[in-house]
């Protein structure tokens, strides 16, 4: 998968430029000699363009060079930061004399680091295709067939399609002497519909994307994904909604996803975790799920967001949070994983280089296991089969343990089989009894990523993935109308 | 600085552009993350330029973070480049032509500028230890405190550059009971101005609403009247009316109200403007950003739908005067985006709105209400803190709910109360209120 590729020359040498100019063990130096017990520069430039379509006509094209600088120096222990994207010498020198100031003017121990080995290494995720080479018309003439394609009766009343590419390269250095340079793509295509049926009016909205060049626009079926969504729009416009209560349900690998992302993995953030805003706080070892779930965080894995290293240098590697239901172990930074006297699990993560990096997931999983769809569903007397196609997305109040997310299209279920469609409904419950109930967990395991949709925390947004098998769980609270 | 841009749209005017625009913002943050002590503390100093160009009807924009000259005349011939194979927008007329500066007030605190990071960290400080006052049993878990500093520039090929300061203030705690029970506490402050954070308010608010909701836990599903917040209900309002009464989405198909112009979509005592000349308001500005002066805009008067906001590209499509919401960060095309949407008062304090309830539901905090539906009006929002009411009285704290309703149906067939108490979430300025009855979806 990780290759030198040829195609990204033109954009590696503009990076590499000015990596070249920003002397930067220059500025490290100077950081040290100005009292930093440590310090890391982060340099990112990220190319990005977005094309929407909309009703047919083409609404926006637009395109962005984001990049700049970010200084992040350890002074007796305190953390200070300063961006910049003005690169010219003698900001950079003020930008550096900023952080240092902020590093003296309040008390931390946020700055004690676990120590981690010295990384030097160039990652390029390879790509056939760069998005950059592929000609706005031919871009153009695929969203605008895409979206005609949406059209499929006078029912739909409004599509949207928007295609995006990015390309995000970092680098890293630090004056333990480690050395990064990172270059991941994503590419995707994501649709929203709004249907009448009825007098019922209903959006729904479906993406696809990855960690690839433009190759995999190129690949996929985008006539189908259009009909499918706008038929979907129409179903979701005429479907009536469950009355509300608790229910047995069957979760869609994807959204098993969303719900292992909200319901369990910001709650193993160890930054959370010991500042008291995570439930899990001294759990470590307890049985907090049904012995059916393990929960991995994996920084490369088949479908997922390409995270070899962190924003601190630190390889990611495959973190175990729950082994059988068990709560093994926390994802850190440097910082939390000193507090806990472990190795750091490659779970710091910035936004990009206007940010410190924070304790972030990567790509969070749960394990397959050996059920198949019909032992899962034959077992519900009375139940719901909720998919994620449609679905909104997620959000958590670690503190109070309390999750939500929002499903797409769903089905009931009766006597052990899938009955009529349903709307896509709001679901919610308590992050440590939700797992407890699980008691089936399927084979087919799924792990994706995109070019939309992201994980917000601390004003910052992070790409990942997620994933897993279809899971039974017996109780989720499903909100009615 | 604006040098740039008046070279910007020189040089897409050379490479044979009818119209071009220019729009650079320079961004400096202060902000320090803190538990009950300082976490991190960072200095963010950004610049974005934004070239929009025309020719004919057909457009292109491209934008970076690379203010060299050589950098600039690139980006405009990337923008020209997509300018020159895109199709024709035939709605396009031209960019703003009606510039102008309205007179406002309290948006821009000058004593930013110089306000060292040491009295910045020791208002923190002091901030977090407003929370443990008398003897609360809480600790602060998280919390931010942001200094934000805008200022924008502006030019086009029919007007010179025009240029503005803005400052915002924003703030937020939480806080968790030390004992009893999982049970936090939250609240926020977004201003424009240093003095008008008050550290006070938030921790107090932040530490007691901990304390109240140790013993909360999950009821059987139910109908009950709800009252909620006016931080919650800010939340929700915005997110249910913003789209709705946006030109951008009347014309596109995408909003129930697109025929509903002059009609009655709310009990009568709805009032609500978006006053972009409110002093000291969150998004009050002296003009949009496309240079177009802001205005008072009635929205709903009486519950009656008169207008909808409009930036110049929609305004011009409907041949109507923009209102000045055109809003863009400078990597994007401006759309028409909200400036204060204020909700007129009603007249009922929370307390005596909660005395008068026999039973029902209040509802101070929620997740995920952004999950509900703006088009067909579905609310959904899972309760983190809610409280039963009987006979007047909070009984019972209550955590992991969802409350369902159809938006519109409670805004024009539901409300019973409407307070008095204004708080701004953002730009959306609302009191609490009542509604007389929501689906409870619980055990």
């Amino acid at each position: 998968m990780i290759v030198n590729n040829s195609d990204y020359v033109i954009i590696m040498t503009e990076f590499e430029e000015t990596i070249n100019k920003l002397e930067s063990e220059k500025i490290l130096d100077k950081a040290l000699k100005l009292g930093a017990s440590y310090v890391d520069l982060r340099y990112q430039l990220y190319n990005n363009e977005e094309i929407r379509v909309e009703n047919k006509s083409l609404e926006d094209y637009k395109s962005r060079n984001f990049g700049g600088l970010g200084i992040r120096v350890v002074i007796n222990n305190a953390v200070g930061f300063a961006s910049t994207s003005n690169l010219a010498k003698e900001n950079i020198d003020k930008t550096l004399q900023n952080a240092i100031k902020l590093a003296k003017s309040f008390e931390s121990v946020r700055g004690k680091f676990a120590e981690k080995e010295v990384v030097e290494k160039k990652e390029i995720v390879a790509t056939k295709i760069n998005p950059n080479d592929v000609s706005p018309e031919e871009k153009v003439k695929l969203l605008l067939e895409t979206n005609k394609a949406a059209f499929i009766n006078d029912e739909i009343k409004n599509v949207i399609t928007v295609m995006g590419s990015g390309i995000d390269n970092r680098f890293f250095i630090a004056s333990d002497g480690s050395q990064i340079r990172l270059q991941v793509p994503t590419v995707g295509l994501a649709q929203i519909v709004t249907a009448v049926s009825n007098g019922n009016m209903e959006t729904v909205v479906n993406r696809e994307g990855a960690c690839a060049g433009y190759e995999k626009i190129q690949h996929d079926d985008w006539n189908h994904f259009s009909k499918d969504l706008s038929e979907l729009a129409i179903r979701s416009a005429k479907a009536s909604t469950p009355p509300a209560g608790t229910y047995p349900v069957i979760v869609d690998p994807r959204l098993v996803g969303i719900l292992t992302h909200e319901a369990f993995g910001h709650a193993a953030e160890a930054d959370l975790v010991f500042t008291g805003s995570s439930t899990l706080k001294d759990r470590l070892g307890e049985q907090l799920a049904s012995n059916l779930v393990t929960i991995i965080d994996e920084g490369v894995v088949k479908g997922g967001y390409h995270l070899p290293f962190d924003d601190e240098g630190t390889p990611k590697g495959k973190t175990v949070i729950l082994e059988n239901g068990v709560l093994k172990g926390y994802i850190h930074d440097r910082n939390t994983a000193d507090v806990l006297a472990v190795s750091p699990t490659g779970n710091s993560r910035a936004q990009d280089f206007e940010n410190q990096p924070i304790v972030r997931m990567t790509n969070t999983y749960i394990e397959a296991g050996d059920h198949t769809f019909e032992e899962l569903i034959e077992g519900i007397d009375h139940g719901v089969y909720i998919k994620n196609k449609g679905s909104g997305g997620g959000q958590v109040e670690t503190g109070m343990g309390t999750f939500t997310f929002n499903g797409g299209e769903s089905f009931m279920i009766e006597k052990g089989e899938l009955a009529e469609p349903v709307r896509g409904v709001i679901i919610s419950g308590a992050i440590l009894d939700t797992l407890k109930t699980v008691d089936g967990v399927g084979k087919d395991k799924e792990i994706i990523t995109g070019h939309f949709g992201a994980c917000g925390k601390g004003n910052q947004a992070a790409r990942v993935g997620f994933g897993g098998p279809h899971i039974r769980v017996r109780e989720m609270t499903i909100g009615g109308r | 600085m604006t040098d740039l841009g008046e070279l910007a749209v020189k040089k897409a005017l050379k490479l044979g552009m009818d119209e071009a625009e220019a729009y650079i913002e320079r961004v400096k943050v202060i902000s320090a993350e803190h538990a009950d002590e300082i976490q991190s503390y960072k200095t963010v100093e950004s610049l974005g330029l934004g070239i929009r160009v025309a020719k004919g009807k057909k457009l292109g924009l491209h934008a970076t973070t690379i203010l060299t000259e050589k950098e600039v005349e690139a980006a405009v011939e990337k923008a020209v480049k997509i300018a020159n194979v895109t199709p024709e927008d035939p709605n396009w007329v031209g960019f703003n032509q009606k510039f102008g500066s309205t007179k406002v007030e309290g948006i821009y605190d000058k004593t930013l500028t110089t306000l060292e990071y040491d009295k910045i960290a020791d208002k923190i400080i002091q901030g977090i230890n407003y929370a443990t006052e008398n003897d609360r049993k809480v600790r602060v878990t998280r919390g931010s405190l942001s200094i934000i500093l805008v200022n924008n520039a502006i030019t086009n090929s029919y007007h010179d550059t025009v240029t503005r300061d803005e400052s915002m203030v924003n703030a937020y705690m939480m806080t968790k009971a030390v004992e009893g029970g999982d049970s936090t506490g939250f609240q926020s402050q977004q201003k424009r101005n240093w003095n008008e954070l008050d550290y006070q308010f938030i921790a107090d608010d932040a530490a007691e609403q901990a304390l109240k909701y140790v013993h909360s836990k999950t009821i059987e599903s139910t109908k009950l009247p709800v009252i909620m917040k006016n931080s919650v209900f800010g939340s929700i309002f915005g997110l249910m009316l913003g789209s709705n009464i946006n030109s951008e989405t009347n014309q596109k198909g995408r909003s129930t109200f697109a025929t509903k112009r002059d009609t009655q979509i709310a009990d009568e005592r709805i009032t609500c403007v978006d006053d972009g000349l409110m002093k000291n308001g969150f998004r009050t500005r002296p003009f949009d950003c496309e240079g177009h002066p802001l205005q008072k805009t009635p929205i709903i008067e009486k519950g009656i739908l008169k207008n909808f906001i409009y930036d110049n590209y929609r305004a011009q499509k409907e041949k109507v005067q923009s209102t000045g919401n055109a809003r863009r960060d400078y990597h994007a095309q401006p759309v028409p985006s909200l400036n204060n949407f204020i909700l007129s008062l009603g007249t009922t304090s929370l307390d005596d709105m909660i005395k008068d309830t026999k039973k029902g539901f209040l509802v101070e905090r929620t997740i995920g209400q952004w999950l509900s539906k703006p088009t067909s009006g579905q609310l959904n929002a899972t309760v983190t803190h809610g409280y039963l009411i009987e006979d007047g009285e909070l009984t019972q704290p209550v955590n992991n709910v969802i409350i369902a309703g159809n938006f519109f149906d409670l805004l024009q067939n539901k409300i019973d109360t409407i307070g008095n108490d204004q708080y701004n979430q953002g730009n959306i300025y609302t009191p609490s209120i009542k509604f007389s009855e929501m689906t409870i979806a619980g055990k």
